[in-house]
């Protein structure tokens, strides 16, 4: 069990409300000696003081001076009954009797109380096999509630009914049936093998159509009821939004939400509710608004709990970024919600509003007064706030009979499923009451789990439909500096194919620099107006940007089609070294290109057009062009400097049917002293004279015939002759297979 | 019969009331709303708290019946005889039965709280995505939502005819003009051709409703209402009117020339004078207003939460309202049908009220249409969109609420 830094504060509060509610009628009739007065309010002030102790002392001493006064018994009641846990333990079945006989006590000096029937419901809640009588107290404490026109207390006791039908329903509404030879869930095997529970889902159990309706129309009315006789009930309001949006129904919530925001400004639960409508409503800046609002209501320390970047890393990271400095830590939290962020092309950070609206409904659906914990705190809400919703929630009868040891005994058993990861957990938890820790070995599991997946923001990228924007970026020496060339091919083939709007606008974002991971990233925008449809197809574009060496920069390019929020993306880092420094003979990045054409006297980039395949994706039959540079080459004869090239085509992965090499040979065009190396490899070596000095361009041509799809490392290794001195570079090409 | 073969009877007829049991018991809960809606209201519905014991206790006693399939010679235990098994099956039966039926009675009730049930004839087309808006001419009808737009034939039982708006998001509404289909979208306003799978943004903005007065596309940015250029006019210029709040839904009287504006506050009347809209009346109103419709004497505001909002007109632009109903949950959508008002609540179903009537009056609850959202009109038809099936019902109007 989890530590329940709230149970004080819980209890405190509690109890202040309790010392705040409505004199009984039996204290209103009843005039206190005044000795019996004065240690009676000594008890109440060491109620407030949290004493309970000594208030329990006093209250003893009223008892016996005041017979009937109803309050004294009341009082002692909740103290003891606040005190106890549920459970079969000894102690709190102990204490649980003593709450109960002093509360029917206060009922006995005053019947049809309704605050004392409301709290012997509440500790009879607490006793298994007693819940139809907690509700029983409960209907009569709302009969009573109703008779004395109490509007507050009607809308506590409407509340408390409400939870119990609420609870029931979240314990019935994923239910299952076993089916077949199954007679429990066998939780080892479900956390050792990730096969046994999808088969379990499909072949061992059944669901239960509109298992908890009733529970959940019951719900509703009872919520309803209590914000009907109390505007400001805060549970009433939570209960009855999170009811609403399990039922798919964002559109009521939503006003719903809205009207409690403005009647509760002060209740940050009420605006991450309404945070979590608007984002359930596709209204993305304003739920970020709404969330941000909530977050500005809650303490400093929560706050930053609540958005811990160390929950979404992996443990080691999580320890690692503990130990950073401040400084460093604020960087590397900036950099992960930048690099989060789905699309910077749009004002809103997606991902921290997805990320929110779980931290909102976990905070709605899985806070538990029982233990004392905010839904966000808990196993449950930990496990959604990292992965999202499961794509199958089940549930299973508590078992009546000892199987499985005791984790399913009078337990219900609930499963989250996520396909796309196979991850899957398992929880157990007390019927009708909202608490569920893991069950079995699965703290452990999910620990794993952590380790090798964070978190998942699949939800927010499938929401998106995000695309990857494929980049290639190159490095060239420039007069001062370095000069990076980046390529980017823009999939508007993929996000305009079923668009039915012409000319379909597409907005395209680009930001580079040296602290782009960490800073906003300042988006060079523009659009484009494009063919959509089936002719759609992708667009190529370029940057360049000369920068001083010795430094990593990061870039982000993106594509976003604002009539359907489809969007794309393309990032990364790339670090900057000098090329060619100290006078050195050294190579520029190879550019991959369908394309490079240049003039037979061309000597400088400008001089060359390179249209560059940025995903390096080809087919059979097409042509790679490749360009690169090289620096600092010696003369030898003249001012005329000799240099030895050697590209080579290495096989990564390849279907292999017959050889290789005899269909890549008689593609390669340009070629002089070609010679092929191995069944897996071939190269070709040339020698080329060029002008000695600062940069030497190159180009080269290959046709790759039939050769097989695969994957191919393309290097080029050039050697100055003059000093003997080599220069490398290296890619990686795909060559698809064609589509039938 | 050898002591075998009875063995085996006797577990063949048990498993199969023991099945029957599992298989009815599960199936008539979740069969209820359906059987429910079925049976017609009032002192002819059998308390399923009296059915359900006998449903339950005639199942129990098909499985006791095991032990009369032969002679039980070798009893073991306390409660293995004949005489023992039949009435404890038969009690456990009829208890369980009971507490069934009790829980279906109190479904029922709950569900039927604000009216009795009725069964419209339906007849359903099936479609994709998460639509939530409805518009429904004499050539066709549309159907928006999350996925865009489903285009559904009118002339007949409903079929689906094409799709547009494919991937548009935040659809607010949809409109129907006699050659084109507009889609009002966080993103701006759509329109597509009829008779053309491509469509363009014609204007943009976050149009949150839209509509067509003579041939004039009219829509609510924010607190503005635009109006689209003349057709065939050089000027590309849309006019401007202010609605004082944001407008949350628009309805054309287009025989009278009137615009209903609805706000989260009021209900106005707005006029063509010279080239732009200009207000003609308003009239209070509260609650988040989903949708408004018109039939040119009256005029019903779907207000959500809120309920229902009933407005004679007088004079074509004055709106007086008649009542305010709040027996649904939520209001997603009204319509007049003549002396008939249906609200679509959601979940809780379709109601039908007397539009006649002087305050807010339920002749039934048909549930069998299911999450209805929106409601469109043509005909002698009233079409309702469920948005969990997804799918769009087609009902008579006037169908009998016997």
């Amino acid at each position: 069990m989890r530590s329940a830094p709230f149970t004080i504060p819980v209890l405190a509060a509690t109890l202040a409300v309790v010392l705040g509610a409505v004199p009984s009628q039996a204290q209103q009739r009843t005039t206190l000696p005044s000795a019996v007065d004065s240690v009676y309010r000594r008890a109440l002030n060491a109620l407030a003081a949290g004493d309970t102790a000594t208030a329990l002392d006093a209250l003893e001493l009223v008892q016996r001076g005041a017979p009937r006064f109803a309050d004294a018994f009341y009082q002692h009641g909740v103290i003891l009954s606040r005190r106890s846990e549920m459970g079969l333990a000894p102690d709190d079945i102990f204490r649980r009797r003593r709450a109960g006989e002093k509360l029917e006590a206060a009922l006995d000096r005053d019947p049809n109380n309704p605050l004392y029937l409301l709290e012997l419901g509440r500790l009879r809640l607490k006793t298994p096999f007693l819940r139809i009588e907690a509700e029983r107290l409960f209907a009569k404490a709302q009969r009573a509630a109703r008779a004395r026109g109490d509007a507050h207390l009607l809308a506590i006791v409407e509340y408390e009914l409400g939870l119990v039908s609420a609870r029931r329903f979240n314990a019935l509404r994923h239910r299952r049936i076993l089916t077949g030879t199954a007679t429990a869930l066998d939780l080892e095997a479900a956390a050792d093998d990730w096969h046994y529970i999808p088969n379990f889902l499909e072949q061992r159990s059944a669901p239960v159509a509109d298992a908890g309706e009733l529970d959940r129309l019951k719900a509703e009315e009872h919520f309803h009821a209590a914000l009907a006789a109390d505007s400001s009930h805060e549970g009433a309001a939570a209960d009855l939004l999170a009811l609403l949006y399990e039922s798919a129904r964002s559109a009521e919530m939503l006003p719903l939400a809205t009207t409690l925001a403005r009647r509760q400004p002060r209740a940050p639960r009420t605006w991450l509710a309404l945070g979590l409508a608007l984002s359930e409503r596709d209204r993305v800046d304003e739920a970020a608004f709404a969330f941000d609002s909530a977050l500005a209501l809650l303490p400093d320390s929560t706050r930053r709990e609540m958005l811990d970047v160390a929950q979404w890393l992996r443990p080691d990271d999580a320890t690692q970024l503990a130990r950073a400095s401040r400084s460093e830590r604020e960087a590397t939290e900036l950099a992960w919600w930048r690099s989060a962020d789905p699309l910077a092309l749009t004002p809103v950070n997606e991902a921290r509003v997805a990320l929110l609206a779980r931290v909102a409904y976990a905070d709605l659906r899985f806070t538990s007064e029982e233990a004392g914990l905010p839904g966000w705190r808990t196993d449950r809400g930990q496990i959604w706030i990292r992965y999202g919703a499961p794509d199958v929630i089940a549930t299973l009868a508590p078992e009546t009979q000892e199987v499985n040891g005791a984790e399913s005994t009078a337990r219900v058993i609930t499963i989250w499923w996520y396909r796309a990861n196979a991850l899957r957990f398992v929880f157990r938890g007390p019927p009708a009451i909202n608490a569920a820790g893991f069950a079995g070995n699965f703290r452990a599991y999910a620990d794993n789990a952590r380790r090798i997946i964070p978190m998942s923001l699949a939800d927010v990228h499938g929401a998106l439909r995000l695309d990857t924007v494929p980049v290639q970026v190159a490095r060239f020496r420039a007069d001062s500096g370095t000069r990076v060339e980046l390529f980017a091919e823009l999939p508007t083939d993929r996000m305009l194919r079923d668009v039915d709007l012409t000319p379909a606008l597409v907005e395209g974002g680009f930001a580079f620099g040296a602290d782009a991971a960490q800073r906003a990233p300042q988006m060079q925008r523009d659009s484009l107006r494009l063919p959509a449809g089936p002719r759609a197809a992708a667009v190529r574009r370029s940057w360049a940007r000369t920068v001083p060496s010795g430094r990593e920069y990061a870039y982000r390019i993106e594509a976003r089609q604002p009539d359907t929020g489809r969007g794309a993306r393309g990032d990364g880092t790339i670090g900057v070294l000098p090329l060619g420094a100290g006078g050195a003979f050294d190579i520029s990045d190879l550019v991959i290109a369908d394309h490079v054409i240049g003039a037979a006297d061309a000597v400088e980039r400008a001089d060359y057009r390179i249209d560059a395949n940025p995903a390096m994706r080809y087919l059979p039959g097409d042509t790679v062009a490749l360009y690169w540079e090289t620096y600092n080459a010696t003369p030898r004869e003249g001012r005329i400097a000799r240099l030895r090239v050697r590209v080579t085509v290495r096989i990564l992965s390849i279907d292999r049917g017959r050889s290789f090499s005899a269909r890549l040979l008689g593609g390669i065009a340009d070629a002089v002293g070609l010679s092929a190396v191995g069944d897996e490899q071939v190269s070709l070596t040339y020698e080329r004279s060029a002008r000695a000095g600062m940069m030497v361009p190159h180009q080269l041509t290959l046709q790759l015939g039939d050769a097989p799809p695969g994957q191919y490392a393309l290097s080029v290794e050039v050697t100055d002759m003059s000093t003997g001195r080599s220069a490398h570079t290296e890619r990686t090409l795909t060559l698809e297979r064609p589509s039938s | 019969m050898t002591p075998r073969l009875r063995i085996r009877l006797r577990t063949l007829v048990l498993a199969g009331a023991l099945s029957a049991q599992q298989a009815t018991a599960p199936a008539l809960l979740a069969q209820q709303a359906r059987v429910d809606v079925t049976t017609h209201p009032g002192e002819r519905r059998v308390p399923r708290r009296v059915l359900m014991p006998f449903v339950m206790g005639a199942a129990a006693a098909l499985a006791a019946s095991a032990y009369f399939v032969g002679s039980a010679e070798d009893p073991v235990g306390s409660c293995t005889g004949p005489s023992c098994v039949l009435p404890m099956s038969i009690g456990i039966g009829l208890f369980v039965g009971y507490l069934m039926g009790r829980e279906m009675d109190q479904a029922f009730a709950l569900r039927y709280r604000r009216g009795a049930p009725v069964a419209p004839t339906a007849q359903a087309l099936m479609l994709e995505g998460e639509p939530q808006w409805l518009a429904v001419s004499a050539q066709r009808g549309a159907a928006g939502g999350t996925g865009g737009v489903q285009l559904f034939a009118t002339d007949g039982a409903p079929r689906l005819l094409a799709r547009r708006a494919v991937g548009i998001r935040g659809i607010h509404g949809v409109a129907l003009t006699p050659s084109s289909v507009l889609v009002a979208a966080t993103t701006g306003l759509y329109e597509f051709a009829a008779d053309s799978a491509i469509g363009m943004r014609v204007r943009d903005g976050d149009v949150t409703a839209c509509t067509e007065l003579r041939g004039r596309h009219v829509v609510a940015i924010g607190e503005r209402l635009e109006l689209s250029p003349p057709p065939g006019r050089s000027d590309s210029t849309w006019r401007s009117t202010s609605a004082g709040a944001p407008v949350r839904a628009l309805a054309t009287d287009d025989a009278r020339g009137v615009v209903w504006v609805a706000t989260d506050s009021s209900l106005g009347a707005f006029t063509l004078v010279g080239d732009s809209l200009t207000r003609q009346s308003s009239v209070r109103l509260t609650g988040g207003v989903r949708t408004v419709r018109t039939d040119g004497s009256r005029v019903a505001v779907a207000a959500g939460e809120r309920g229902l909002w009933l407005f004679d007109v007088e004079g074509g632009t004055s709106a007086r309202v008649r009542f305010v109903w709040t027996g649904t949950r939520f209001a997603y959508d009204a319509l007049i049908t003549r002396e008939r008002l249906f609200v679509a609540a959601g979940g809780e179903g379709l109601f039908v009220l007397d539009a006649r009537a002087a305050r807010g009056a339920v002749l039934g609850i048909a549930r069998q249409t299911g999450f209805a959202v929106a409601l469109g009109e043509q005909g002698d038809y009233t079409y309702v969109l469920d948005r969990t099936s997804p799918a769009l019902h087609r009902i008579r109007s006037d169908f009998s609420l016997r």
